[in-house]
């Protein structure tokens, strides 16, 4: 019996009639709001802090956008959300500080949280005041999530937690650190785990940075030493801390920053290339913009499956794998196609992007899922026994 | 999926997924009535919209059929039903024209047309003119693809032309049945390998348990994923083109078409490779089924515009908005195509 495996079925993003405005808003907003400084903040510009458009977005009203208005936000649907994100990633305008947050632990406490959680932590995320990081990988924890070592034990009003994260970003900033954690002793891989809201301030916890080879600094090793947390920080079911992570994990997945991260030095090139350029130079930047349209409708769609209650988990992993490969190509294509006598380190705006992107390109395929782990998650979705 | 797409689908997956010839075959599409998918239930079609249309046109290449359905279907959106079946929707498209269009008439030879032996009303360019030819009366030069499906040439002598006002240049609207059949042959070359990893042992095991060849398989998957979802939008543009083309201000859906083309002659590179590769020799044989997908794969890919084409296309159209407006101009068009109904 032939397999039918068409993915991304016809679903398409319900149409915001209000979707142009929205738009035209956010452009001001940004227009307001952003400098374009430093060229190399541009790419990857979904990890540049900066604490006073943060606040600013969050006035606005532009955080925390699809969660109730009870909580403090916007009450607005996936398709206005999904706008203003795309907007600003496309801007190249630093969210970095809120971006986790707003993507997924608001979210996950929206799904899985108690009252008291969502009441305590919601209104910060929306206000962007409130920040996250996301404790996953440890040393002996990376492609392999499931041998997660870090303890909970149960102690009297709450839990002690022992171990060490690794690879956290954002943990030098965050308040927060929504964790997978061993809770139950003995238990082996997914079985037994469960996940924690942890207040960063709490007694015991030491951030170390992690510098990148770029010098730059967006991981951290963080250590819980006999570090008590309250029953209150349990998030969701004891046990099914696997099942809850991976479902936040598509939301990870789900979003536009892998085929934007890239966008400024592809718009840059195409900047240099002209109103009329040579076709071998049109023909580069053509295959570029198709994928990136395609990679747009892609994301989209699986929006549309989340937004109307489906678990997309399979075509978010797609998603991701096609969109890093993307990003990894951008940086690969323009470098090969600048002008025969560009110079990588002459300090202008494409030099600067591609001498940061060129070194940064490999970690694209490693962060936020590995690649030849995402493709085993594919296969296992096409019914290969 | 609506109730509606997915009972049309149904009737067309029971034909072609039978034994008969192609002329029976085709005869049995016409009865169903599919050809006029597009038309509206009042007039007697459907009333399909062109999502349903991607849908069909790939179900056709899921079965690794190469008909002129998604000719009839565009030629009834561009002609009428009524047209179309005084032709019995027998429509064809020319890749290429030479000659002259002069006075209502056409002198010249139409190359490149798929199905061109048993076509009726065929449709060329000239000049960036469409027109509408009746080919009962030309002569016909016959020849097949690689994949040896027919592939001819029509020479026409003073043949009364009917000029036809379309939203996108032919060759563009040629490529659109090319990429939804791409899609379909891609999902049934890759359900044919998965059948054939989790079948075939080696080293005491299906060959689908080995992480290579898991990994090919997570690689063709994408690509199929990615044309199937770049075919459904060029189609969404072209259905706004289309309604928009009356009375609306004009919207030539070229970017979308030409970037769904380009997606997916890409994909074909990948995905039949892959195939071919996790098959192993068997897939290299005339028995096996493989062939009669990647050897289709290789022909649409080819036509209506190879990779360099679209892709100096889709880079000049780019260029022209520049770096300022270029997202602009992305954005502004699907926020279009998305609040208009399909």
């Amino acid at each position: 019996m032939p397999i039918i495996v068409q993915l991304f079925s016809a679903v398409n993003l319900s149409p915001s009639p209000n979707a142009a405005a929205l738009r035209h808003q956010v452009r001001a907003f940004i227009a307001a709001h952003v400098t374009r400084g430093d060229p190399s903040r541009l790419v990857n510009s979904w990890a540049v802090p900066d604490r006073d458009f943060t606040l600013a977005l969050g006035e606005a009203g532009y955080i925390g956008m699809a969660l109730p208005t009870i909580y403090g936000g916007g009450g607005r649907t996936q398709t206005e959300r999904y706008v203003v994100l795309e907007e600003l990633l496309a801007a190249g305008a630093p969210v970095g500080l809120h971006w986790i947050a707003d993507r997924q632990t608001g979210p996950l406490l929206l799904k899985y949280g108690t009252e008291t959680q969502r009441a305590r932590y919601l209104p910060g995320i929306a206000r962007g005041t409130m920040f996250a990081c996301i404790g996953l990988s440890e040393p002996g924890a990376g492609s392999d999530l499931s041998a997660v070592r870090m303890r909970a034990d149960k102690v009297p009003g709450g839990w002690r937690l022992n171990g060490q994260k690794l690879w956290t970003t954002n943990a030098h900033h965050a308040h927060l650190m929504l964790a997978l954690v061993r809770s139950e002793r003995g238990s082996e891989r997914h079985a037994g785990l469960s996940q924690y809201l942890i207040d960063l301030a709490s007694p015991g916890i030491s951030i170390r940075p992690i510098i990148d080879l770029v010098g730059g600094h967006d991981f951290n090793e963080v250590f819980f030493e006999d570090v008590f947390v309250d029953d209150d920080a349990l998030v969701g079911i004891e046990g099914q801390g696997w099942a809850q992570a991976t479902a936040e994990l598509t939301l990870e997945r789900a979003g536009p920053e892998r085929y934007i991260s890239s966008l400024g030095v592809l718009l840059e090139f195409i900047r240099m290339a002209g109103p009329a350029p040579d076709a071998a130079t049109a023909a580069v930047i053509g295959k570029l913009m198709a994928e990136l349209w395609t990679l747009r409708h892609m994301s989209m769609s699986v929006l549309a499956g989340l937004a109307s209650g489906e678990d997309p988990a399979l075509e978010a992993t797609i998603v991701k794998d096609l969109g890093n490969l993307y990003e990894q190509e951008v940086v690969r294509a323009i470098q090969a196609a600048t002008p025969a006598d560009f110079d990588l380190m002459d300090g202008s705006v494409c030099a600067k992007m591609l001498s940061l992107l060129v070194q940064v390109a490999p970690s694209f395929s490693l962060r936020g899922g590995t690649r030849e782990i995402l493709r085993g998650i594919v296969a296992k979705g096409l019914g290969l026994r | 999926m609506s109730a509606e797409r997915q009972m049309v689908l149904d009737s067309a997956a029971r034909i072609f997924s039978g034994n008969a010839t192609p002329e029976v075959m085709w005869e049995q599409i016409v009865e169903a009535g599919l050809p006029a998918l597009l038309i509206p239930e009042a007039e007697g079609g459907f009333g399909g919209d062109w999502g349903d249309a991607f849908s069909l046109i790939r179900l056709a290449g899921y079965h690794a059929l190469s008909l002129p359905l998604g000719e009839a279907i565009l030629g009834a959106a561009l002609f009428g039903s009524e047209v179309v079946s005084a032709f019995d929707s027998r429509v064809a498209f020319a890749q290429s024209a030479t000659g002259l269009l002069d006075g209502g008439q056409f002198t010249g030879v139409l190359r490149g047309v798929a199905f061109g032996r048993s076509a009726k009303l065929v449709l060329a360019s000239i000049g960036g003119q469409t027109f509408g030819l009746d080919s009962s009366g030309a002569s016909v030069t016959t020849a097949e693809t690689l994949a040896g499906d027919p592939f001819d040439s029509l020479e026409f002598r003073a043949a009364p032309a009917s000029l036809c006002p379309v939203p996108a240049s032919l060759f563009a609207l040629g490529a659109l049945p090319c990429v939804a059949q791409i899609a379909g042959a891609l999902d049934g070359a890759l359900a044919l390998t998965i059948g054939h990893a989790n079948d075939r042992q080696q080293f005491g095991k299906p060959i689908g348990k080995f992480q290579a060849v898991q990994q090919h398989l997570a690689v063709m998957a994408e690509a199929a994923a990615a044309v199937n979802c770049a075919g459904q939008a060029a189609f969404q543009a072209a259905g706004y083109a289309f309604s928009s083309s009356v009375g609306r201000a004009k919207f030539d859906p070229e970017f979308e078409i030409a970037a769904a083309k380009l997606r997916a002659n890409i994909a074909v590179d990948a995905g039949a490779a892959i195939a071919h590769q996790v098959h192993g020799g068997i897939g290299f044989t005339q028995d096996y089924a493989l062939h009669r997908f990647t050897r289709r794969l290789y022909v649409w890919r080819a036509a209506f515009g190879n990779e360099r084409f679209w892709a100096e296309r889709v880079g000049f159209l780019t260029a022209a908005q520049g770096s300022q407006k270029i997202w602009a101009y992305l954005t502004a068009r699907s926020d279009l195509i998305a609040a208009s109904p399909a």
